[in-house]
């Protein structure tokens, strides 16, 4: 059985942290516009990370030495939630922030560390994940890029796909194999650092069905890689990659992305009027929100005590990309209920573009099918 | 922690209590409630001055969830939050007009006529707080679960305000919260140990990816039941009930119960619906308690409504009001 959720609140010092964030929200003000704000996560600013980075919310939790904050996990989710909870642009330093940083500052060798960190920590240096391939999405042991060892380093080859921002960041972390053969599945499988500015590298963007192109494909035609590009040990990718996904599954970004047509919803209730039904909507959806949150905290509380609570993330996860996914399905109902659409040109634009994006919610980051299995066998049950 | 302490000294009582009722064996509501009267947890909430163990709401979540993972059929959370909650009227009154009634619910009653407790199934019931004239008032109440309740005696208004309705919600709330827990363990041991086709059902994805929903429920239902609890704030007065906190957690917990129940019937097939397996007393329990005091849209609009009545944002008033 997994364990029952404790409920845990905020340390005070890290309430106090909200009033400072909403102040630097006020001065570097996100996009006035929902549906531009509904691109939180997904909108790639890079002078906005710097100055995150130049009041040292960047890398909060990382150690001082390496120009981190020294923060708690519990500083890190208040800015994140009041981040996007703000719609702020966020994406440029996120995949950095979120998981690369954690992943040097625990396998990385102390070269690795001393280089990179205090850039990261700056809001200046942006990483992508190098996990999925063409024929490795959920399967993701049996990924087929190789990086084969020579004099200078690891010759690299293969793909990478569905890779967020590749082409506006400076490096990935790609899993790869380094020893053994394709069908050894996670034997074998080390995780190497990859500068993007290399020869042989080839990044190819990928429009997606809101008319975006976030994500790319990036090939690898004998790139040469450095020794020092490996992190961690040859052959324990696997489990690293497992870490760093506990890191991914259950944070603010898994309950707030759609809050944008939420909010942008509730305004137009309040000029316009609500029935008991929109009063019904926004009472369940404010109060799933609640008690997600409150879910989502009991894991970082267990991520600062040291804990890797990968299948209570999971379970979040799935029930946090649920509220993610039935915020548009609910209020597209309510707003046509009436017959025909009642709503503002921004309220239907932030609808639109929610709705079409919402798919995604459960897909990255491990689908919906595969977060069960593990709630699964947390269960007993595998 | 020390309320493990208290969880742990009053368990055995609550599953003995369980086990005679689900038995079918001579089971005495009255006997099985004067064991709980003399266990002292009546008082749980109580300060020690008053005799009690001065335990705040969420100390004692785990022993009032605890009364709904055993299934108890009497008022004792309801007692007990009660007597939390009016300690002037109910503790401190003469001991004829009060004593012997103590076996409380919420609920509602006219002149001489039916009484009808907010929670169905109570095998035991001696007097019911309810709304009246703008206060509230104690009515000595007799009967059974087969008959139904009448009111008998006279009716005593107390001095004291609260919301009775929001209380009793709460505290059907609370049970179904336990309830939930325990539906969720008998569901994974089934699926462990039922075979069918040379394996344990549980081993099945479509089963497991259905029973990990149902997990997601019961743990939002179980964290739904501590924030509902820090909606209940002690003071010398009594309770204090914060209202969009214990609504919003209440529309949780219903929301989840029809979706548990399903699951754990698909789960448990034809065994599921027989009188001599266990869980029907709790599809019983969940499915009258999610619309016992109301539903749950019932109370997400008065969340709604709560939220439109401020400026700021969702997200705002969640963390609020809410969280």
């Amino acid at each position: 059985m997994i364990p029952w959720p404790q409920r845990q609140t905020l340390p005070t010092s890290a309430e106090a942290l909200r009033s400072e964030v909403r102040a630097f929200l006020a001065a570097h003000p996100p996009a006035a516009a929902a549906d531009v704000r509904a691109r939180s996560w997904m909108g790639f600013d890079a002078a906005f990370s710097q100055a995150l980075g130049q009041r040292g919310w960047v890398g909060i939790t990382l150690p001082t030495q390496y120009g981190g904050g020294g923060g708690s996990a519990f500083d890190r989710y208040v800015i994140l939630e009041e981040l996007l909870a703000a719609g702020a642009p966020v994406s440029a330093h996120w995949i950095a922030d979120r998981q690369s940083a954690p992943l040097l500052l625990r396998f990385g060798s102390d070269s690795q560390r001393r280089e990179l960190l205090p850039r990261i920590c700056a809001g200046e240096l942006y990483f992508c994940i190098g996990m999925s391939e063409p024929g490795a999405g959920s399967d993701l042991a049996s990924v087929s890029t190789r990086a084969v060892p020579n004099d200078q380093g690891w010759l690299l080859n293969g793909s990478k796909l569905w890779t967020t921002n590749a082409d506006r960041c400076h490096y990935m972390i790609a899993l790869a194999r380094t020893s053994g053969q394709h069908g050894d599945r996670q034997q074998g499988l080390s995780q190497l650092l990859v500068d993007l500015s290399l020869p042989g590298i080839t990044i190819r963007p990928i429009r997606d069905l809101a008319g975006d192109a976030h994500f790319n494909e990036v090939f690898f035609d004998n790139v040469q890689l450095p020794h020092d590009a490996l992190i961690g040990a040859e052959g324990d990718g696997w489990q690293q990659v497992t870490a760093e996904l506990a890191f991914e599954r259950s944070g603010p970004e898994r309950i707030l992305s759609s809050m944008a047509l939420l909010e942008c919803w509730c305004d137009q209730l309040r000029r316009s009027g609500a029935d008991a039904g929109d009063q019904r909507t926004l009472g369940e959806l404010a109060s799933r929100l609640a008690v997600l949150r409150s879910l989502s905290l009991s894991i970082t509380a267990q991520l600062e005590q040291g804990q890797s609570p990968v299948i209570p993330a999971a379970l979040v996860k799935d029930l946090g990309t649920t509220f993610e996914q039935d915020i548009p399905d609910r209020l597209a109902d309510q707003i046509a209920r009436r017959g025909g659409e009642h709503g503002s040109g921004e309220l239907m634009r932030t609808l639109a573009y929610t709705s079409m994006i919402a798919p995604t919610y459960s897909l990255r980051g491990g689908t919906r099918e595969i977060l069960r299995g593990l709630i699964a066998r947390g269960m007993g049950l595998r | 922690m020390s309320d493990s302490v208290f969880l742990d000294s009053i368990q055995p009582l609550f599953q003995d209590i369980n086990a005679r009722f689900t038995g079918q064996s001579d089971f005495s509501p009255q006997a099985a409630w004067d064991e709980l009267v003399q266990s002292g947890f009546l008082r749980l909430l109580l300060p020690e001055s008053a005799e009690g163990a001065g335990l705040d709401i969420a100390q004692a979540l785990p022993v009032l969830m605890s009364a709904g993972y055993w299934a108890l059929p009497l008022p004792y959370v309801e007692t007990t939050l009660l007597y939390a909650a009016l300690p002037a009227a109910l503790v401190d009154a003469p001991a004829d007009t009060i004593e012997g009634n103590l076996a409380l619910a919420v609920g509602t009653c006219g002149p001489g006529g039916p009484a009808q407790p907010l929670r169905q199934g109570l095998h035991w019931l001696r007097a019911l707080v309810t709304a009246k004239d703008g206060g509230i008032a104690v009515v000595p109440v007799s009967g059974d679960v087969e008959q139904g309740w009448r009111s008998q005696g006279e009716v005593k208004p107390l001095s004291q305000e609260l919301d009775i309705h929001l209380l009793g919600t709460a505290a059907e709330c609370l049970q179904l919260a336990g309830a939930m827990q325990r539906v969720l363990e008998l569901t994974v041991d089934y699926a462990n140990t039922r075979q069918q086709f040379g394996r344990p059902i549980g081993k099945y994805q479509a089963l497991q990816q259905q029973i990990s929903v149902m997990t997601g429920h019961c743990h939002s239902a179980v964290m739904a039941a501590q924030l509902l609890a820090a909606g209940m704030v002690q003071a010398d007065s009594g309770l204090r009930l914060d209202t969009p906190r214990i609504a919003s957690a209440c529309g949780v917990i219903k929301a989840a119960c029809q979706p548990v129940v399903a699951t754990a019937h698909a789960v448990h097939g034809a065994i599921g619906v027989t009188e001599e397996y266990t869980l029907h007393h709790y599809t019983r329990r969940l499915l009258a308690g999610r619309i016992a005091g109301g539903s749950e849209s019932c109370w997400f609009e008065q969340v709604g409504r709560a939220c439109l009545e401020q400026d700021g944002r969702v997200f705002d008033f969640t963390l609020a009001a809410l969280s």
